[in-house]
Protein backbone atom coordinates (compact mmCIF):
# COMPACT_ATOMS: atom_id res chain seq x y z
CA UNK A 1 0.00 0.00 0.00
CA UNK A 2 2.79 2.21 0.63
CA UNK A 3 4.35 1.86 -2.82
CA UNK A 4 0.88 2.62 -4.46
CA UNK A 5 0.62 5.88 -2.44
CA UNK A 6 4.56 6.71 -3.13
CA UNK A 7 3.72 5.79 -6.78
CA UNK A 8 0.46 7.82 -7.17
CA UNK A 9 2.46 11.00 -5.10
CA UNK A 10 5.67 10.48 -7.25
CA UNK A 11 2.71 10.22 -10.44
CA UNK A 12 0.96 13.12 -9.78
CA UNK A 13 4.02 15.42 -8.72
CA UNK A 14 5.42 14.63 -11.61
CA UNK A 15 2.69 15.30 -13.97
CA UNK A 16 1.65 18.60 -12.52
CA UNK A 17 5.49 19.75 -12.22
CA UNK A 18 5.62 19.00 -16.07
CA UNK A 19 1.93 21.44 -16.56
CA UNK A 20 3.69 24.29 -14.62
CA UNK A 21 6.63 24.36 -16.90
CA UNK A 22 4.85 24.19 -19.74
CA UNK A 23 2.57 27.39 -18.85
CA UNK A 24 5.62 28.97 -16.77
CA UNK A 25 5.65 31.75 -20.02
CA UNK A 26 1.79 31.74 -20.64
CA UNK A 27 0.03 34.97 -19.14
CA UNK A 28 -2.00 34.84 -16.39
CA UNK A 29 -5.48 33.58 -17.62
CA UNK A 30 -8.00 36.77 -18.27
CA UNK A 31 -11.43 36.09 -17.37
CA UNK A 32 -13.54 36.66 -20.83
CA UNK A 33 -16.09 39.01 -21.19
CA UNK A 34 -18.82 36.18 -21.37
CA UNK A 35 -17.88 35.08 -18.15
CA UNK A 36 -17.71 37.71 -16.21
CA UNK A 37 -20.93 38.81 -17.40
CA UNK A 38 -22.50 35.83 -16.23
CA UNK A 39 -20.76 36.33 -12.34
CA UNK A 40 -21.24 39.88 -12.26
CA UNK A 41 -25.27 39.40 -10.63
CA UNK A 42 -23.27 36.65 -7.70
CA UNK A 43 -20.25 39.09 -7.41
CA UNK A 44 -22.94 41.43 -6.55
CA UNK A 45 -24.50 39.77 -4.25
CA UNK A 46 -21.85 38.83 -2.25
CA UNK A 47 -20.72 42.05 -1.77
CA UNK A 48 -23.72 43.09 -0.75
CA UNK A 49 -25.87 40.54 0.98
CA UNK A 50 -24.85 37.26 1.29
CA UNK A 51 -23.47 36.53 4.70
CA UNK A 52 -22.33 32.94 5.43
CA UNK A 53 -23.19 31.88 8.87
CA UNK A 54 -22.02 28.26 10.41
CA UNK A 55 -23.95 25.82 12.34
CA UNK A 56 -21.87 26.66 15.16
CA UNK A 57 -22.96 30.27 14.96
CA UNK A 58 -26.30 29.38 14.78
CA UNK A 59 -26.20 27.26 17.40
CA UNK A 60 -24.01 29.79 19.66
CA UNK A 61 -26.76 32.26 18.76
CA UNK A 62 -29.58 29.98 20.21
CA UNK A 63 -27.48 29.02 23.46
CA UNK A 64 -27.12 32.88 24.05
CA UNK A 65 -30.65 34.04 23.79
CA UNK A 66 -31.62 30.76 26.00
CA UNK A 67 -28.99 32.06 28.80
CA UNK A 68 -30.17 35.69 28.33
CA UNK A 69 -33.94 34.70 28.47
CA UNK A 70 -33.55 32.59 31.77
CA UNK A 71 -31.00 35.27 33.36
CA UNK A 72 -34.29 38.02 32.36
CA UNK A 73 -36.89 35.90 33.73
CA UNK A 74 -34.75 34.65 36.74
CA UNK A 75 -34.01 38.36 37.29
CA UNK A 76 -37.65 39.77 37.10
CA UNK A 77 -38.88 37.02 39.31
CA UNK A 78 -36.37 37.28 42.13
CA UNK A 79 -37.40 41.20 41.98
CA UNK A 80 -41.25 40.02 42.16
CA UNK A 81 -40.30 38.18 45.44
CA UNK A 82 -37.61 40.65 47.05
CA UNK A 83 -39.49 43.85 45.94
CA UNK A 84 -42.97 43.76 45.05
CA UNK A 85 -43.09 47.74 45.59
CA UNK A 86 -40.99 48.10 42.06
CA UNK A 87 -43.86 46.87 40.07
CA UNK A 88 -46.52 48.58 42.13
CA UNK A 89 -44.73 52.00 40.87
CA UNK A 90 -44.98 50.64 38.11
CA UNK A 91 -48.55 49.92 38.02
CA UNK A 92 -49.11 53.32 39.33
CA UNK A 93 -47.38 55.14 36.23
CA UNK A 94 -50.07 53.16 33.97
CA UNK A 95 -52.84 55.45 32.44
CA UNK A 96 -55.69 52.94 33.83
CA UNK A 97 -56.31 50.62 36.82
CA UNK A 98 -58.50 47.92 36.82
CA UNK A 99 -60.13 46.51 39.83
CA UNK A 100 -62.35 43.42 39.70
CA UNK A 101 -64.54 43.44 42.98
CA UNK A 102 -65.14 40.51 45.08
CA UNK A 103 -68.34 39.02 45.20
CA UNK A 104 -69.16 36.16 48.35
CA UNK A 105 -71.81 33.85 48.06
CA UNK A 106 -70.71 30.32 48.86
CA UNK A 107 -74.49 28.75 49.48
CA UNK A 108 -74.57 29.92 45.92
CA UNK A 109 -78.30 30.95 46.74
CA UNK A 110 -79.55 34.45 45.66
CA UNK A 111 -79.48 36.56 48.45
CA UNK A 112 -81.44 39.34 49.18
CA UNK A 113 -79.66 42.73 47.99
CA UNK A 114 -80.19 44.58 51.42
CA UNK A 115 -79.69 48.64 50.79
CA UNK A 116 -77.36 50.27 53.01
CA UNK A 117 -77.75 53.95 53.44
CA UNK A 118 -75.30 56.20 54.92
CA UNK A 119 -75.51 58.72 57.72
CA UNK A 120 -76.16 62.31 56.19
CA UNK A 121 -73.33 64.56 57.04
CA UNK A 122 -74.29 68.04 58.52
CA UNK A 123 -74.78 70.89 56.17
CA UNK A 124 -75.80 68.20 54.07
CA UNK A 125 -79.18 67.15 52.41
CA UNK A 126 -80.51 64.30 50.27
CA UNK A 127 -81.31 66.02 46.97
CA UNK A 128 -81.91 62.83 44.96
CA UNK A 129 -82.23 58.96 45.55
CA UNK A 130 -83.02 56.15 42.64
CA UNK A 131 -82.64 52.64 43.39
CA UNK A 132 -82.60 49.57 40.81
CA UNK A 133 -82.25 46.07 40.66
CA UNK A 134 -78.55 45.83 41.30
CA UNK A 135 -77.92 49.09 43.45
CA UNK A 136 -78.47 52.74 44.55
CA UNK A 137 -77.31 56.12 43.92
CA UNK A 138 -78.16 59.15 46.53
CA UNK A 139 -77.18 62.68 46.25
CA UNK A 140 -76.24 64.94 49.15
CA UNK A 141 -75.67 68.88 48.85
CA UNK A 142 -74.58 71.54 51.27
CA UNK A 143 -75.99 74.87 51.46
CA UNK A 144 -73.45 76.38 48.95
CA UNK A 145 -73.78 73.77 46.31
CA UNK A 146 -70.85 70.91 46.87
CA UNK A 147 -72.65 67.87 46.09
CA UNK A 148 -71.70 64.17 47.64
CA UNK A 149 -72.72 61.07 45.87
CA UNK A 150 -72.89 57.80 47.26
CA UNK A 151 -73.63 54.91 45.29
CA UNK A 152 -74.05 50.91 46.56
CA UNK A 153 -74.09 48.17 43.67
CA UNK A 154 -74.17 44.53 43.57
CA UNK A 155 -70.65 43.15 43.22
CA UNK A 156 -71.12 40.25 41.16
CA UNK A 157 -68.70 40.20 37.90
CA UNK A 158 -68.00 43.86 38.81
CA UNK A 159 -65.46 45.75 37.69
CA UNK A 160 -64.48 49.42 37.53
CA UNK A 161 -61.51 51.94 35.65
CA UNK A 162 -59.98 54.71 37.43
CA UNK A 163 -58.06 57.32 35.64
CA UNK A 164 -54.46 56.43 37.16
CA UNK A 165 -54.16 60.34 36.70
CA UNK A 166 -55.54 61.09 40.29
CA UNK A 167 -53.23 63.27 42.78
CA UNK A 168 -53.32 61.11 45.13
CA UNK A 169 -54.28 56.94 45.71
CA UNK A 170 -54.45 55.53 49.13
CA UNK A 171 -55.62 52.56 51.11
CA UNK A 172 -57.61 52.67 54.31
CA UNK A 173 -60.47 50.89 56.22
CA UNK A 174 -63.97 50.88 56.02
CA UNK A 175 -65.78 49.00 59.07
CA UNK A 176 -62.69 46.33 58.52
CA UNK A 177 -62.83 46.13 54.70
CA UNK A 178 -60.13 47.58 52.36
CA UNK A 179 -61.05 50.49 50.48
CA UNK A 180 -58.94 52.86 48.06
CA UNK A 181 -58.84 56.55 48.47
CA UNK A 182 -58.47 58.51 45.50
CA UNK A 183 -58.05 62.42 45.18
CA UNK A 184 -57.99 64.64 42.07
CA UNK A 185 -57.96 68.22 42.40
CA UNK A 186 -60.69 68.95 45.33
CA UNK A 187 -62.40 65.85 44.73
CA UNK A 188 -62.45 62.73 46.68
CA UNK A 189 -63.57 59.16 46.13
CA UNK A 190 -63.85 56.14 49.03
CA UNK A 191 -64.60 52.88 47.15
CA UNK A 192 -64.50 49.73 49.11
CA UNK A 193 -66.10 46.19 48.75
CA UNK A 194 -67.83 44.23 51.41
CA UNK A 195 -68.04 40.98 49.10
CA UNK A 196 -71.75 41.81 48.36
CA UNK A 197 -71.75 45.55 46.84
CA UNK A 198 -69.29 47.81 46.03
CA UNK A 199 -69.68 51.19 47.80
CA UNK A 200 -68.19 54.53 46.41
CA UNK A 201 -68.41 57.56 47.90
CA UNK A 202 -67.78 60.95 45.67
CA UNK A 203 -67.38 64.85 46.08
CA UNK A 204 -66.06 67.61 46.72
CA UNK A 205 -65.76 67.72 50.96
CA UNK A 206 -63.59 67.14 53.26
CA UNK A 207 -62.15 63.94 53.99
CA UNK A 208 -63.00 63.16 57.16
CA UNK A 209 -66.77 63.77 56.26
CA UNK A 210 -66.28 61.31 53.56
CA UNK A 211 -64.80 59.04 55.64
CA UNK A 212 -67.22 59.47 58.82
CA UNK A 213 -70.30 58.56 56.00
CA UNK A 214 -68.28 55.98 54.84
CA UNK A 215 -67.68 54.28 58.13
CA UNK A 216 -71.78 54.60 58.91
CA UNK A 217 -72.73 52.39 56.04
CA UNK A 218 -73.46 48.95 57.93
CA UNK B 1 -14.01 36.53 -8.50
CA UNK B 2 -12.20 36.10 -5.02
CA UNK B 3 -14.88 38.13 -3.48
CA UNK B 4 -17.44 35.26 -3.98
CA UNK B 5 -14.92 32.53 -2.49
CA UNK B 6 -14.40 34.46 0.25
CA UNK B 7 -17.98 35.05 1.18
CA UNK B 8 -17.80 31.14 1.45
CA UNK B 9 -15.09 31.43 4.10
CA UNK B 10 -15.47 31.92 8.23
CA UNK B 11 -12.17 33.16 9.35
CA UNK B 12 -9.91 35.69 8.22
CA UNK B 13 -7.01 33.56 8.91
CA UNK B 14 -9.08 31.11 6.55
CA UNK B 15 -9.81 34.04 3.97
CA UNK B 16 -6.16 35.32 3.65
CA UNK B 17 -5.18 31.38 3.40
CA UNK B 18 -8.00 31.29 0.13
CA UNK B 19 -6.59 34.50 -1.25
CA UNK B 20 -2.92 32.79 -1.07
CA UNK B 21 -4.46 29.63 -2.94
CA UNK B 22 -6.31 31.67 -5.37
CA UNK B 23 -3.50 33.69 -6.51
CA UNK B 24 -1.03 30.74 -6.08
CA UNK B 25 -3.18 28.67 -8.51
CA UNK B 26 -5.62 30.14 -10.23
CA UNK B 27 -3.17 29.83 -13.66
CA UNK B 28 -2.52 26.25 -13.50
CA UNK B 29 -6.46 25.36 -12.87
CA UNK B 30 -7.28 27.55 -15.93
CA UNK B 31 -4.59 25.75 -17.87
CA UNK B 32 -5.24 22.53 -16.41
CA UNK B 33 -8.96 22.74 -17.27
CA UNK B 34 -8.63 24.76 -20.79
CA UNK B 35 -6.65 21.03 -21.74
CA UNK B 36 -10.32 19.11 -21.35
CA UNK B 37 -12.26 22.20 -23.03
CA UNK B 38 -10.74 24.45 -25.17
CA UNK B 39 -12.42 27.34 -24.98
CA UNK B 40 -11.58 29.95 -22.47
CA UNK B 41 -15.09 30.76 -21.60
CA UNK B 42 -15.10 27.26 -20.44
CA UNK B 43 -11.81 26.68 -18.93
CA UNK B 44 -12.97 29.69 -16.76
CA UNK B 45 -16.70 28.09 -15.82
CA UNK B 46 -14.46 25.12 -14.62
CA UNK B 47 -11.97 26.88 -12.55
CA UNK B 48 -15.09 28.74 -10.99
CA UNK B 49 -16.63 25.73 -10.31
CA UNK B 50 -13.76 24.09 -8.85
CA UNK B 51 -12.70 26.94 -6.79
CA UNK B 52 -16.46 26.57 -5.06
CA UNK B 53 -15.68 22.96 -4.55
CA UNK B 54 -12.40 23.49 -2.55
CA UNK B 55 -14.06 26.77 -0.85
CA UNK B 56 -16.69 24.76 0.41
CA UNK B 57 -14.30 22.43 1.42
CA UNK B 58 -11.32 24.07 2.69
CA UNK B 59 -10.77 23.15 6.27
CA UNK B 60 -9.08 20.28 4.93
CA UNK B 61 -6.45 21.80 3.11
CA UNK B 62 -3.02 21.93 4.64
CA UNK B 63 0.06 24.14 3.58
CA UNK B 64 -0.85 25.91 0.24
CA UNK B 65 2.75 26.20 -0.64
CA UNK B 66 2.95 22.14 -1.26
CA UNK B 67 2.47 19.46 -4.12
CA UNK B 68 -0.52 17.80 -2.17
CA UNK B 69 -1.80 21.18 -2.44
CA UNK B 70 -0.88 21.81 -6.02
CA UNK B 71 -2.50 18.52 -6.97
CA UNK B 72 -5.22 18.70 -5.05
CA UNK B 73 -6.41 21.85 -6.74
CA UNK B 74 -5.55 20.80 -10.23
CA UNK B 75 -6.96 17.23 -9.45
CA UNK B 76 -10.07 19.38 -8.52
CA UNK B 77 -10.31 21.80 -12.00
CA UNK B 78 -9.46 18.69 -14.16
CA UNK B 79 -12.63 17.04 -13.11
CA UNK B 80 -14.84 20.15 -13.15
CA UNK B 81 -13.59 20.45 -16.41
CA UNK B 82 -14.76 16.56 -17.53
CA UNK B 83 -17.76 17.70 -15.57
CA UNK B 84 -18.59 20.38 -17.91
CA UNK B 85 -17.43 18.46 -20.73
CA UNK B 86 -19.03 15.59 -20.01
CA UNK B 87 -22.98 18.30 -19.22
CA UNK B 88 -21.84 19.98 -23.06
CA UNK B 89 -21.65 16.45 -24.98
CA UNK B 90 -24.59 15.23 -22.76
CA UNK B 91 -22.44 11.95 -21.96
CA UNK B 92 -19.70 10.19 -20.27
CA UNK B 93 -16.84 12.01 -21.48
CA UNK B 94 -14.45 8.98 -20.53
CA UNK B 95 -15.08 5.35 -21.66
CA UNK B 96 -14.29 3.05 -19.29
CA UNK B 97 -11.56 1.01 -20.67
CA UNK B 98 -11.65 -3.16 -20.92
CA UNK B 99 -10.51 -4.48 -17.75
CA UNK B 100 -8.10 -6.95 -17.98
CA UNK B 101 -9.83 -10.39 -16.32
CA UNK B 102 -6.50 -13.01 -16.40
CA UNK B 103 -4.79 -12.48 -12.97
CA UNK B 104 -6.60 -12.61 -9.74
CA UNK B 105 -3.38 -13.55 -7.72
CA UNK B 106 -2.79 -10.29 -6.95
CA UNK B 107 -4.26 -7.61 -4.29
CA UNK B 108 -3.90 -4.28 -2.73
CA UNK B 109 -2.00 -5.49 -0.34
CA UNK B 110 0.41 -6.92 -2.89
CA UNK B 111 1.58 -3.95 -3.81
CA UNK B 112 4.69 -3.58 -1.54
CA UNK B 113 6.19 -6.50 -3.05
CA UNK B 114 5.91 -5.41 -6.25
CA UNK B 115 8.92 -3.88 -7.93
CA UNK B 116 8.12 -0.10 -7.41
CA UNK B 117 8.73 0.92 -10.76
CA UNK B 118 6.33 -1.04 -11.77
CA UNK B 119 3.76 0.19 -9.55
CA UNK B 120 4.56 3.86 -10.56
CA UNK B 121 4.19 2.80 -14.50
CA UNK B 122 1.22 1.31 -13.99
CA UNK B 123 -0.50 4.31 -11.75
CA UNK B 124 0.77 6.14 -14.84
CA UNK B 125 -0.68 4.17 -17.46
CA UNK B 126 -4.24 4.13 -15.23
CA UNK B 127 -6.54 6.55 -17.03
CA UNK B 128 -7.74 9.70 -15.33
CA UNK B 129 -10.99 9.01 -15.29
CA UNK B 130 -10.00 6.07 -12.67
CA UNK B 131 -6.33 7.41 -11.10
CA UNK B 132 -7.91 10.62 -9.40
CA UNK B 133 -10.39 8.66 -8.06
CA UNK B 134 -7.53 6.47 -6.02
CA UNK B 135 -5.28 9.26 -5.54
CA UNK B 136 -7.85 11.78 -3.74
CA UNK B 137 -8.74 8.22 -1.41
CA UNK B 138 -5.52 6.95 -1.23
CA UNK B 139 -3.43 9.80 -1.20
CA UNK B 140 -5.34 13.04 0.18
CA UNK B 141 -7.61 10.84 2.40
CA UNK B 142 -11.06 11.80 1.24
CA UNK B 143 -13.90 9.56 1.91
CA UNK B 144 -16.51 8.08 -0.60
CA UNK B 145 -18.55 10.46 -0.27
CA UNK B 146 -16.28 13.71 0.09
CA UNK B 147 -15.01 12.74 -3.40
CA UNK B 148 -18.42 12.39 -4.99
CA UNK B 149 -19.76 16.23 -3.41
CA UNK B 150 -16.27 17.22 -5.06
CA UNK B 151 -16.56 15.66 -8.54
CA UNK B 152 -20.51 15.95 -8.78
CA UNK B 153 -20.65 12.10 -9.06
CA UNK B 154 -23.08 9.63 -7.40
CA UNK B 155 -21.13 7.94 -4.01
CA UNK B 156 -21.74 4.54 -6.03
CA UNK B 157 -19.69 5.72 -9.32
CA UNK B 158 -17.00 6.84 -6.81
CA UNK B 159 -16.37 2.99 -5.37
CA UNK B 160 -17.11 1.43 -8.64
CA UNK B 161 -14.40 3.56 -10.07
CA UNK B 162 -12.13 3.10 -7.24
CA UNK B 163 -13.10 -0.60 -7.22
CA UNK B 164 -11.97 -0.67 -11.10
CA UNK B 165 -9.38 1.04 -10.57
CA UNK B 166 -7.80 -0.96 -7.88
CA UNK B 167 -8.55 -3.92 -10.42
CA UNK B 168 -6.91 -2.69 -13.43
CA UNK B 169 -3.46 -1.61 -10.92
CA UNK B 170 -3.73 -5.68 -10.37
CA UNK B 171 -4.41 -6.71 -13.09
CA UNK B 172 -1.52 -4.55 -14.71
CA UNK B 173 0.76 -6.12 -12.51
CA UNK B 174 -0.08 -9.68 -12.53
CA UNK B 175 1.03 -9.05 -16.32
CA UNK B 176 4.13 -8.34 -15.62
Amino acid sequence: MNQLIQALTEAYNTEFDIVEECIADKPEPAYPKGFMDKVLSHKRVARRSYVHVSHFAIRKTILIAIIISTVLVTAITSIAITRPQIFYEIQQKSTEWIYHFRYENPSQVDEKFTFMVPDTPKGYKIVSKDSYESGQTIEYMDDAGHDIVYSQTHSKNLETRIDAEYDKKSKIKINGFDAIVVKKDDAWMIMWNDGISVFELTGIAKYSTLVSMANSVH
Amino acid sequence: MLTIYLQMIDSQDEKDKFEELYYKYNKLMFYVAKKTLNRDEDAADAVNDAFLLIAKNFRKIGIIDSKETRNFVAVIARNAAIDIYRKRRNSEALIDPVIPQNNDSLDINDFDIVDYHLVLEAVQELSEHYRDVVYLYYVEGYRTTEIANMLHLQVDNVRKRLQRGREILIAALGDE
